[in-house]
C-alpha cells in the first residue's frame, strides 16, 4: 500500500536527485568499517530501510485507522516501534528543540500555551492531541510529523509534547534533550496507575539518571515535585522554578481535602505559610530544612474576569533566563510583564507561569513569552467557549478533586445561568469516581439551576444532597433532575437557558467527548484535532 | 426494647490526615448528615497519636484508606491506641474500618516489601500482600446472607429486601477472616477479601468475640456509606444504642437507593462474578486504548 505523494526508498538505490543513499545502518556488523561521514551540512539525511519501512507501515496504519473514524493516536507508534525499535529517538534528533510537559494537572493547557508561545517565535511546532500522551502516542506524533525520509517537514521544528506522568520515564529516552516541564503531582484517578507514591518512585528513578544537559521547568509550590527535581538538580541539571508570588485570593473555599503530604525528604511535618490549590503553596520543614525554593518566575492574578479570562502579572529575575543581558532592569534585577490570558483560574495562572519557565529553558526571551500568551486559547474542554442558539456554552473537563476545586473556584465568581454536571466512569474517565467526595461541589451549584447526567449521575446526586442540604445559597428547586445521556442533558439545558445566557458544562472525559462531538457535528465548534 | 434516641453522636475519625483516600470523608459526612436530619448533633473528633483520651465516649469509630507509606506510618500509633480503642468498642462504640484501615486493625499484615506489621487485632483478620499478585480494582456488589444476624440488623433499617452492599475495591491484599468474625457478605460482583473465597469484609455483631460493639471491616469504598444508607444507619444505630440498636426515624432515601441500584446494575454488567475478566474483555480494553478509544 502506498501513501499518495510518497515513495518507498530502497537502500542502495538512486533517489530523485541521483544521489546514492547511504547504506542501511541496520544490521551493522561488529567489524564494520568506519563509515565515511556524509558531506556536511547534511541535507535530508537518509534513513535505514527498516526505519523507512516502519514509517511507511505506521503511516499506512494511521490512514486506515482514520478511515475507520478513529483518531489513531497510539497504534502507528506501536507499529513503528515493533518494526524499528528506537525509531522515535532517531527521528527526534532532527528537532530543533523539544519540551515534554507532564504532571497530573495542567499538562494539556500548559502544552497548548507553550506551543502558542513557540509558534510566536517563528518555529514550527510539533504537538500531540490532547490525551494522546502515552509512549506509543508520542511515537506516533513523531512518525506522522516526519516525511518518509525521517525529516521534519519544516526546518527548525520544535516539539511540544504533553506526556502522561506515568509514561514519562518511557518517553524520556526518545527525547533526551527536551526541556521537561513538571506541573504538579496531585492524586489522580486512583485506579488507573495506582497511588501517587508509585508515580513518585517512577520519577525518582528517572530523575536520578538526569544531570548536566538536562533542563527542568517545575512548580516550586509542589513539595513533591520540588523534592524530586532536586535529585536531578544535584547532578547538575538546570532547574527553572515557577510559582505564585504569594497567597492567591480564592473566590470559593472548595474544601479540597488536603492530601497527606509530609516532608518528602524526612517525612516530618511540613509547615504551610499558605496554600493555593490542594497541597500546592509555600512550605517548609522545620526538621530537615527542606522548603520551597525561591522561584525564578512568579505569577500573580491582577484581575479575574469570570469564565473568560484573567489578568496576570509575571515577574522573573533578569539573568534567570534572559541570556544574561539583564534587559531593562539590569543584571540581577526583576523584570515584570502583564498579560490578559484567555484561560481563567488559579490552575491556568500556574500553567502560564510554567510556560514562561519552559520558554526560558528553550531559550525564548521571557518578556516575548509572556506577550505571546495573549494569543493563547483554551484547549479542548478547558473553559472552551462557543455559541449555540444564542447561548454561550462553556466546556470544562473534570478529572479529579483538584480540577473540581478549580472549576468550583472559577465558577463561583462567574455569571452562569445553567449548569450541567456529567459524570461517566469508563476507563478513560477513571473507573473510581469516589474522589468527588474529597471536595465540596456546593459552590459549584449555588445560585444556579443544575442538571446531572452520565453513568454516575445518581451517585453525584447523593454527593450533592449531602453537600448542599440546608445550604441557603443553593437555589430552591435548582436541581433540574437527572438525564442519562450527557448530550441530551446539555441540549435540553441550552434550550431552557435564557437567550444570551451562559451554560457551563462540567464533565468527565468520555462525557465531554460525546458532548463535544455533538456540537462539532452541528458545526458549532471545530472537531477535535487528530 | 430499643434504646431511646439520643440527641448527640460522637464520631471518632482515626488518622484523618494520613488515611483519607478514596473519598473517605464521604463516610463521615454521611454519618453527620443522617444524624443531623434526625435532630442528632454530631461531633467529629480526629484521632491521632496521643489522642487516646478523645476516644472516651465515642459512639462510632471510623478508620479509612491510605497509601502504603501512611499505613506503615500509623501502625505504631495504632498499637499505642489499641487498649483505649478496645475499651471504647467494648463499651458499645460501632467500628467501621475501610481498606487500609481494615488491614491495619487486624492481627497482622505481611508484605514482601515491609515484612510483617502487627496490628491491634480489633478485627479477627490477617492480610497478606503477595508480590506481583493481581490488584483487585472495580465495582463490587455483595449480599449479606439471608437469616444472618447482619441481615436481620440491616432489615431493621431498610426492610428485608435490602441485603446488598455496593462499593469500589482497589487493593492487592489477601485477607482471611478468623473464627471470631464472619464475612460481611457473599461477592456477587468483584473479588472481595481474597478473590477466591467468594466473601467480602468481616463483621462481628455486638457481643461477638467478647466485645460489646458492632465491628465491620471491608475493602469497599466509593465511599461506602452514602450509597448504602442501610449500612450507615446500622452503624449509627448500633453506636448510639451502645450495642443495642437505637431507634432511628426513617429518612427519604430515594436518591441513595437510586444510586445504589444503578451502581449495582452497571457493575453487574461490566464485572460478573469473581471470575477473572475474560481474555476477550482484556483484549478489547487494550485495543480500545491503542486506537484512542
Amino acid at each position: 500500500m502506498r501513501v499518495p505523494g510518497t515513495r518507498l526508498r530502497v537502500p542502495g538505490s538512486m533517489n530523485d536527485d541521483g544521489e546514492r543513499h547511504p547504506r542501511p545502518k541496520y544490521p551493522v556488523p561488529v567489524s564494520a568499517p568506519i563509515p565515511v561521514p556524509d558531506p556536511a551540512p547534511v541535507r535530508r539525511r537518509g534513513v535505514s530501510f527498516r526505519d523507512s519501512t516502519a514509517l511507511l507501515a505506521a503511516r499506512t496504519v494511521t490512514g486506515v485507522v482514520r478511515l475507520g473514524g478513529r483518531a489513531g493516536t497510539s497504534l502507528p507508534g506501536l507499529v513503528a516501534d515493533r518494526i524499528a525499535p528506537g525509531l522515535d529517538a532517531r527521528l527526534a534528533r532532527g528537532l530543533a528543540g523539544a519540551a515534554l510537559v507532564t504532571g497530573t494537572n495542567g499538562k494539556t493547557s500548559t502544552a497548548k500555551m507553550l506551543a502558542t508561545v513557540v509558534e510566536a517565535t517563528g518555529h514550527a511546532v510539533l504537538a500531540n492531541a490532547s490525551g494522546a500522551n502515552l509512549r506509543q502516542s508520542v511515537g506516533a506524533v513523531l512518525v506522522n510529523g516526519t516525511t518518509l525520509r525521517g525529516t521534519f517537514r519544516n526546518a527548525g521544528t520544535i516539539a511540544v509534547l504533553e506526556v502522561d506522568e506515568a509514561a514519562l520515564p518511557a518517553v524520556r529516552p526518545a527525547l533526551p534533550g527536551a526541556v521537561m516541564v513538571m506541573t504538579n503531582l496531585f492524586r489522580d484517578q486512583l485506579d488507573r496507575f495506582g497511588e501517587t507514591d508509585h508515580l513518585v518512585r517512577l520519577w525518582r528513578t528517572m530523575l536520578a539518571a538526569e544531570g548536566i544537559g538536562c533542563t527542568i521547568a517545575y512548580c516550586v509550590d509542589d513539595p513533591r515535585v520540588t523534592s524530586l527535581v532536586a535529585i536531578a538538580g544535584g547532578n547538575g541539571a538546570r532547574l527553572i522554578g515557577y510559582g505564585f508570588a504569594g497567597r492567591p485570593d480564592r473566590t470559593s473555599a472548595a474544601e479540597l481535602t488536603p492530601e497527606p503530604v509530609t516532608c518528602p525528604s524526612c517525612e516530618g511535618p511540613l509547615t504551610r505559610r499558605w496554600t493555593s490549590i490542594g497541597h500546592l503553596g509555600d512550605y517548609a520543614c522545620e526538621t530537615c530544612g527542606f522548603g520551597r525554593p525561591t522561584p525564578d518566575v512568579t505569577v500573580e492574578i491582577v484581575e479575574r474576569r469570570g469564565l473568560t479570562s484573567q489578568v496576570l502579572r509575571f515577574r522573573w529575575v533578569a539573568g534567570a533566563g534572559d541570556g544574561g543581558d539583564g534587559g531593562a532592569a539590569g543584571v540581577g534585577g526583576e523584570s515584570t510583564e502583564t498579560v490578559v490570558l484567555r484561560l481563567p483560574g488559579l490552575g491556568n495562572a500556574y500553567n502560564a507561569a510554567g510556560v514562561v519557565a519552559a520558554a526560558i529553558g528553550l531559550g525564548i526571551e521571557p518578556r516575548a513569552a509572556v506577550r505571546a500568551l495573549a494569543a493563547a486559547v483554551p484547549p479542548f474542554a478547558r473553559f472552551e467557549q462557543f455559541t449555540v442558539d444564542g447561548r454561550t456554552v462553556v466546556l470544562a473537563l473534570l478529572k479529579n478533586p483538584a480540577t473540581m476545586a478549580e472549576l468550583t473556584s472559577v465558577a463561583a465568581g462567574a455569571p452562569v445561568d445553567r449548569l450541567v454536571v456529567a459524570l461517566n466512569d469508563a476507563f478513560a474517565d477513571g473507573r473510581d469516581v469516589s474522589w468527588y467526595w474529597d471536595c465540596s461541589p456546593a459552590d459549584l451549584v449555588a445560585g444556579r439551576p443544575y442538571r446531572l447526567a452520565g453513568r454516575r449521575a445518581t451517585d453525584f446526586a447523593v454527593r450533592l444532597k449531602y453537600a448542599v442540604a440546608d445550604d441557603p445559597a443553593v437555589e430552591p428547586g435548582g436541581f433540574l433532575g437527572i438525564v442519562d445521556d450527557p448530550t441530551v442533558a446539555v441540549d435540553q439545558t441550552i434550550a431552557e437557558a435564557p437567550e444570551g445566557g451562559i451554560v457551563l458544562v462540567v464533565a468527565t472525559y468520555t462525557a465531554l467527548l460525546g458532548i463535544r462531538a455533538g456540537f462539532a457535528a452541528r458545526g458549532a465548534i471545530a472537531p477535535m484535532p487528530r | 426494647m430499643p434504646a431511646k434516641q439520643p440527641d448527640r453522636v460522637v464520631i471518632a475519625h482515626l488518622f484523618p490526615d494520613a488515611l483519607n483516600l478514596y473519598g473517605d470523608r464521604g463516610n463521615i459526612d454521611t454519618l453527620v448528615r443522617r444524624a443531623g436530619w434526625r435532630g442528632i448533633e454530631a461531633e467529629v473528633r480526629g484521632i491521632g497519636a496521643g489522642d487516646a483520651a478523645a476516644l472516651r465516649g465515642a459512639d462510632v469509630i471510623f478508620i479509612g484508606g491510605g497509601a502504603d507509606q501512611h499505613q506503615r506510618a500509623v501502625a505504631d500509633t495504632l498499637m499505642d491506641l489499641a487498649d483505649p480503642l478496645r475499651r471504647a468498642i467494648d463499651e458499645g462504640a460501632a467500628l467501621l474500618a475501610v481498606c487500609a484501615g481494615y488491614q491495619n486493625l487486624g492481627h497482622a499484615f505481611r508484605s514482601p516489601l515491609v515484612g510483617e506489621i502487627r496490628g491491634p487485632g480489633l478485627l479477627d483478620v490477617e492480610t497478606e500482600m503477595i508480590a506481583g499478585a493481581e490488584r483487585f480494582v472495580g465495582g463490587v456488589v455483595i449480599e449479606v446472607d439471608e437469616g444472618s444476624p447482619v441481615a436481620a440488623a440491616l432489615a431493621r433499617e431498610a426492610g428485608p429486601a435490602r441485603r446488598r452492599v455496593t462499593g469500589f475495591e482497589n487493593h492487592s491484599g489477601r485477607t482471611s477472616v478468623g473464627p471470631a468474625m464472619r464475612p460481611l457478605g457473599r461477592v456477587l460482583v468483584g473479588r472481595g477479601n481474597d478473590g477466591a473465597s467468594g466473601f467480602e469484609g468481616a463483621v462481628a455483631m455486638p457481643g461477638d468475640g467478647g466485645l460489646g460493639g458492632l465491628r465491620i471491616g471491608t475493602y469497599l469504598h466509593g465511599p461506602l456509606l452514602p450509597r448504602n444508607p442501610h449500612l450507615a444507619d446500622l452503624v449509627l444505630a448500633m453506636g448510639l444504642g451502645r450495642g443495642r440498636p437505637a431507634s432511628l426515624p426513617p429518612l427519604p432515601d430515594e436518591a441513595e437507593w437510586r444510586a445504589h441500584d444503578r451502581f449495582a446494575a452497571d457493575w453487574t454488567e461490566i464485572r460478573p462474578g469473581i471470575v477473572r475478566r475474560s481474555s476477550v474483555g482484556r483484549l478489547r480494553d487494550r485495543v480500545g486504548s491503542l486506537i484512542g478509544f
